[in-house]
């Protein structure tokens, strides 16, 4: 299908050039024709225009009920003529209703959702505004951008595929649909499954519906419910600042990610968002890394006291897996007070660290302690590549002998590294480092701080726990 | 070998938490997350280092919709399969 708009009016051209380039030259085959002249006065009006059927006919009125009509759509020939246009949103929502109206009938739904894809499959993102449909396609770095805003999806031979509005029916522009995520912002990545019926109630409340024309209407729903029902749908959680594209390739088995080490059978449907909790225990570190000290606070050291009750709340709230970080949370002066309240507790303790502090008698004690995971931070698969982006010489040899003595014990160990301009070539160091002491490994991505941003953090956090 | 009378009590190294009537449990040697259904999370979560497994299974007969004996076949067998995995301790009498 392919829609072409035409206007006499230069200044109309000139904006709809910006939007619309691929629908105001003359189309080969055209499968409907909006035109738009001058004919109305606009008048100023703070509604969206709205497509109204009366008497056999469709018009476009410049808000609910309104007496005045602006424009008619004429299905059976194929025309819609527009005729306020002064006002530009009102302009482009009064040429979405029209694609929107000739695409419905033409057996494809319209959904208010972003979009990305790689090759020639995708994910949809429906919501409403501020759900974070853009911010997602921020977040992937092998998807490429389909949708920001509107997505037309049309069912062909079993399958789903999607176009952006303003809809161009290219092959290069026409993805098929391979699952659908409803956006939550949260603390941590996590998806979960949606049962059909759930996940047909969210697409609706995202479907436009251009008019109240009982068939077109009909026909929207139906494609909708079959749509919830045949695609993978998901509610995804995720907070800003990290990459999310291995969440939408991995995310048919949501309980993966569970996966400390072993197997796991906790169950799809099972809402496991809150389980994952991370406290910053203080700002405080003994290394120097360039890409993260100048940036961290001055001060900012919880209390025992204020981590204890901290914890009674997260006990309450559901939380198991705590992940104890900062800074650097061994420098903490009661971080085995605080590890040993949290493991009476029945937390999972996970703890991240530069590893500079472990000697065989701290590994000891976290090995006593129970701790399920320990995540250490390696910036170099050398000595003089680490030890220069710490600025702690020596730094890379401690952190290692921690490496060995923790999985001499037997621990859970990964190996996190920030990508940096210096480090390009380290990372296959890293891999191999983990690969050869039977650790995991993984990439934290790293976004430049803004010192301002991260004080403002610093404070609302440790006013957050005065309060808790 | 299990017995009715058995007292078992949970391993203080097992971190847990019971989400929605349901329990997640760690098991942090082998890093294996468990899932308990909704009658094993009850059953996991009064297991408290002092009643038998007796007075268990009569719990569970009284707060579920199953026969006594039912409750019973099930209860043992989940004992069995907890202590199996290290996750209770029976609690040996002074």
């Amino acid at each position: 299908m392919c829609g072409e708009i035409r206007t006499e009016d230069k200044r109309t051209h000139a904006y709809l050039r910006s939007k619309f380039i691929h629908f105001l030259s003359r189309q080969k085959k055209t499968d409907f024709v909006i035109e738009i002249d001058r004919h109305f006065a606009s008048f100023p009006n703070q509604f969206l225009p709205c497509l109204s059927f009366k008497q056999g006919k469709f018009q476009i009125l410049p808000e609910d009920n309104s007496q005045i009509s602006i424009g008619t759509i004429d299905l059976k020939g194929k025309r819609a003529k527009i005729s306020d246009f002064e006002d530009k949103s009102r302009l482009s929502h009064s040429i979405l209703l029209c694609f929107a109206l000739f695409l419905e009938n033409a057996g494809r739904i319209i959904l208010h959702a972003s979009a990305a894809f790689k090759n020639g499959s995708g994910c949809l993102f429906p919501g409403p505004a501020n759900a974070g449909k853009s911010t997602i396609l921020r977040q992937l770095k092998d998807f490429s951008p389909l949708a920001e805003e509107w997505v037309a999806v049309k069912k062909e031979k079993n399958e789903f595929f999607m176009w952006s509005i303003p809809y161009q029916n290219t092959p290069n522009r026409k993805k098929k649909v391979q699952k659908i995520f409803f956006l939550k912002k949260g603390k941590i990545v996590t998806s979960k499954r949606l049962k059909p019926h759930d996940a047909a109630k969210r697409l609706l409340a995202n479907c436009l519906f251009s008019t109240m024309h009982t068939e077109t209407v009909r026909g929207v729903l139906e494609r909708t419910a079959e749509l919830a029902e045949k695609a993978p749908c998901f509610e995804l959680e995720f907070p800003l600042n990290v990459w999310l594209d291995e969440e939408l390739e991995n995310s048919e088995f949501p309980e993966e990610k569970w996966k400390l080490r072993g197997r796991t059978n906790l169950p799809k449907g099972l809402d496991i968002s809150g389980l994952h909790e991370s406290l910053i225990l203080t700002w405080e570190c003994n290394l120097h890394c360039h890409h993260c000290r100048p940036y961290l606070p001055q001060d900012g050291t919880l209390s025992f006291d204020a981590v204890k009750r901290h914890l009674n709340t997260l006990v309450r709230k559901g939380s198991l897996f705590l992940h104890f970080t900062g800074g650097e949370p061994l420098v903490h002066k009661d971080f085995w007070k605080i590890a040993s309240s949290a493991g009476q507790r029945n937390f999972a303790l996970i703890l991240h660290t530069n590893g500079t502090l472990i000697t065989p008698d701290v590994g000891e004690k976290l090995k006593n302690l129970n701790f399920t995971q320990v995540v250490l931070t390696v910036l170099g698969g050398k000595a003089q590549a680490h030890d220069s982006i710490t600025g702690v010489k020596g730094s890379f040899k401690k952190t290692i002998s921690a490496l060995k003595i923790l999985k001499e014990k037997n621990m859970d160990v990964v190996l996190a590294t920030t990508k940096l301009n210096e480090n390009q070539d380290e990372i296959p160091g890293i891999k191999k480092l983990a690969k050869n002491h039977g650790a995991a490994f993984k990439i934290i991505p790293y976004q430049i701080p803004d010192k301002g941003e991260f004080e403002e953090f610093s404070r609302c956090y440790l006013k957050n726990f005065q309060e808790s | 070998m299990l017995s009715l009378d058995t007292i078992m009590s949970k391993n203080t190294k097992v971190p847990w938490r019971i989400i929605e009537g349901e329990a997640v449990l760690v098991k942090v040697d082998s890093g294996e997350v468990i899932h308990l259904n909704e009658v094993a999370a009850e059953i996991w979560r009064i297991i408290d280092g002092k009643k038998s497994i007796s007075e268990i299974i009569d719990h569970i007969h009284n707060h579920f919709e199953v026969g006594r004996e039912q409750a019973k076949k099930d209860t043992l067998e989940f004992f069995q399969s907890l202590s199996e995995k290290n996750l209770i301790i029976e609690k040996v009498s002074e």
